[in-house]
């Protein structure tokens, strides 16, 4: 009782510092939210058109008919689509519209239907239906005698396609648990040992373990809060779907064992406050470009790859991406079992080679 | 009366790889007095203090407080809960608030203390919803006293208490000093300013080099290591002292110092000089400066350098 007592009035102090620093809320929530809407501006200002795949299967001698085609010009006039031909990898492509073999026989007839493969969970989806389904409309109505000429079926296909806003939240979310984690302890435990904070506490009946129990409290309520500032900002500038599982909450705790750990080893070896940022530098700077938080690790050569499967933070990304994006519990749950066990050790070790006497 | 020992040290050595910080020393701490050890920089008193509070392991020696020897790790909790400290250039939490640091520390001993009482105690009452980071040297240096009575110590150690503050300051935190003394408390203080020490111990440790070169109260180590009396004559008629077989040193061409021993001999340097009109005098008491340089060959500036 009196141990927990202790911890809750350390995490009580880190974060009620936290909450008075101005730099501090900068870099665990501004930086992150302007780093996010930065690159997910950028990008998604470049892929204004969305690529449609067509399948036209109403050929009449070798030659798509008549309807078929003005149906393609008028999906083209929304200028909304960069219109592809099918290349019969269905499961590839995001969205794909299928024309039917007769199908200007059935619209004479005032019976038939298109075809939109898309996986219903997909940012894009709902735009991409609204678009069809106003084509088909504005062919509806020449056939007034019919009710409803054109009919769209959706069929449901699992995407694995990610916008770039997509793929870069649980990367952002990555950075800032990470960059927080690191910087924050290396930067507070520097401060406090030269100080000399580190040193009153030492005489007191605080142990080390209360210490380093209570910072990382203190980063798992940050990271918690970080997270939600920034899926928040995300869903409401960007509109994506998220999947909120309590298995975010472990990905966040496993990491706020990891970096914090990470940062107070380092700061074991820093001695001056003008070094821990170099030193923080030098360990999360190839963890933010090989960690997979801006692009995926399948588009970098081998060796990156073989690299990256070393950083702690692949395997944070890796987690938050599968479980807010894909929903896939599984690999989400195996990549936060390797950040908690990673950070199981960086506590150990920190708690082992941190000093309490003789500083 | 025999005196409790609250602290009991014997041939305590304490070397930094090839550097000796103190070197085999002896010495008691009594219940109730305020005890200073007074040195340079560099002299070992932080390096002797550390290793009573815990905070620096010994390489030889015995150390024991209340009767607890520190060899026993197991028993260093028990001593941490019995003592305040204010280590040196003390720090509390910069974005704390005083009242929000005095609780931050109240916690960690689970101590039962009035807050408001102890900062009003210190002269705090006007800041305590300041933070910490926005008070000055001195008001911080109270702040540091404040929280090492938080867990109501029997024995406080202050170690620089009033490194560089300004004269006020230092006076304001030294009448603090004299409070705590006066409700009993023991006190361990490490200075090297010696008027400090002069004016608040009840017993000085003069430590040079890692070794201990003298002890005893102010006044014995005045006494005994402060040389002679003297008096100052301005302006005076050097004929009158010539004639009267008066001895004197002249370093300026105005005035001259005469020594004596006892006040039988200073009332015949006065009587010798009451017709001189002219004549100012200035009595000169041998202070702790005077002891120390007799002691160690060397003064001590303000900021703790030997010259």
């Amino acid at each position: 009782m009196r141990t927990a007592i202790i911890i809750f009035t350390v995490f009580r102090g880190h974060f009620k510092a936290w909450q008075r620093n101005k730099t501090t809320l900068f870099w665990t929530l501004a930086f992150p939210l302007l780093l996010m809407l930065l690159f997910g501006g950028l990008f998604s200002l470049q892929s204004d058109k969305m690529d449609l795949y067509i399948e036209n299967n109403d050929i009449i001698q070798n030659n798509p008919s008549e309807t078929s085609l003005r149906i393609i010009r008028l999906i083209n006039q929304t200028d909304s689509f960069n219109i592809l031909e099918d290349e019969g990898d269905i499961e590839e492509q995001v969205r794909t519209i299928v024309i039917p073999k007769n199908f200007e026989l059935d619209f004479q007839e005032g019976d038939t239907s298109i075809k939109l493969i898309m996986d219903d969970s997909h940012q894009t989806f709902s735009r991409t239906n609204s678009l069809i389904n106003g084509v088909i409309n504005s062919m509806n109505i020449e056939k007034q005698s019919v009710k409803q000429p054109i009919t769209l079926i959706q069929e449901q296909i699992s995407s694995n396609d990610l916008s770039f806003i997509e793929y870069f939240v649980p990367g952002v979310i990555g950075i800032a648990i990470m960059s927080t984690g690191i910087f924050g302890t290396i930067g507070t435990n520097t401060k406090y040992r030269k100080n000399g904070v580190i040193k009153k506490l030492a005489t007191t009946p605080l142990s080390k373990f209360e210490w380093i129990i209570g910072l990382v409290l203190y980063h798992i309520l940050i990271g918690i809060i970080s997270t939600s500032v920034i899926l928040t900002v995300a869903v409401l500038v960007f509109s994506i779907n998220i999947v909120l599982n309590p298995l975010i909450i472990l990905l966040i705790i496993s990491g706020a064992l990891t970096f914090p750990g990470i940062g107070m080893i380092i700061s074991t070896v820093v001695r001056e406050e003008e070094e821990a940022d170099a030193a923080g530098n030098v360990v999360t700077f190839p963890m933010l470009f090989l960690a997979g938080t801006f692009f995926p690790l399948e588009t970098m050569p081998t060796f990156i790859q073989l690299f990256a499967k070393t950083l702690p933070l692949t395997y944070l990304n890796n987690g938050l991406r599968e479980i807010m994006v894909f929903g896939n519990y599984q690999a989400a749950l195996w990549n936060c079992v390797i950040v908690f066990a990673i950070g199981i050790i960086a506590i150990a070790i920190s708690m082992k080679v941190t000093k309490w006497t003789d500083l | 009366m025999k005196q409790n020992k609250v602290i009991n040290i014997e041939g305590l050595t304490k070397t930094y790889n090839e550097f000796i910080a103190v070197n085999e020393i002896s010495f008691d701490v009594n219940e109730g007095e305020v005890f200073a050890l007074l040195g340079p920089n560099g002299a070992g008193k932080t390096t002797t203090v550390e290793i009573i509070e815990c905070l620096k392991t010994p390489d030889n020696g015995k150390v024991e407080i209340f009767g607890i020897n520190l060899e026993d790790k197991k028993k260093q909790n028990e001593i941490k809960r019995k003592i305040g400290v204010m280590p040196q250039n003390f720090n509390a939490f910069d974005w704390l608030t005083v009242k929000e640091n005095l609780d931050y520390f109240r916690k960690l001993y689970d101590s039962k203390i009035s807050i408001d009482e102890l900062i009003d105690r210190v002269g705090l009452t006007k800041k305590t919803d300041s933070m910490y980071k926005t008070l000055s040297g001195g008001m911080k240096q109270r702040v540091g006293i404040a929280i090492s009575l938080i867990n109501e110590p029997e024995l406080l150690f202050l170690d620089e208490p009033t490194a560089g503050l300004d004269p006020q300051a230092r006076r304001e935190t030294w009448n603090l000093i004299k409070k705590l003394k006066q409700q009993g408390k023991t006190i361990f203080l490490t200075t090297h300013y010696m008027e400090e020490a002069q004016e608040l111990s009840d017993r000085i440790l003069i430590i040079i080099e890692g070794k201990i070169v003298a002890s005893g109260s102010p006044s014995k180590l005045i006494e005994n290591y402060g040389g002679n009396k003297s008096i100052i004559l301005k302006n005076c008629d050097r004929k009158i002292l010539d004639k009267n077989n008066i001895q004197y040193e002249s370093d300026r061409e105005s005035q001259v110092q005469i020594t004596y021993d006892n006040n039988d001999q200073l009332f015949k340097i006065l009587a010798s000089v009451t017709d001189d009109p002219n004549v100012e005098i200035e009595i000169k008491k041998p202070n702790l400066d005077e002891a120390f340089l007799n002691l160690t060959g060397r003064r001590i500036n303000d900021e703790g350098l030997a010259k």
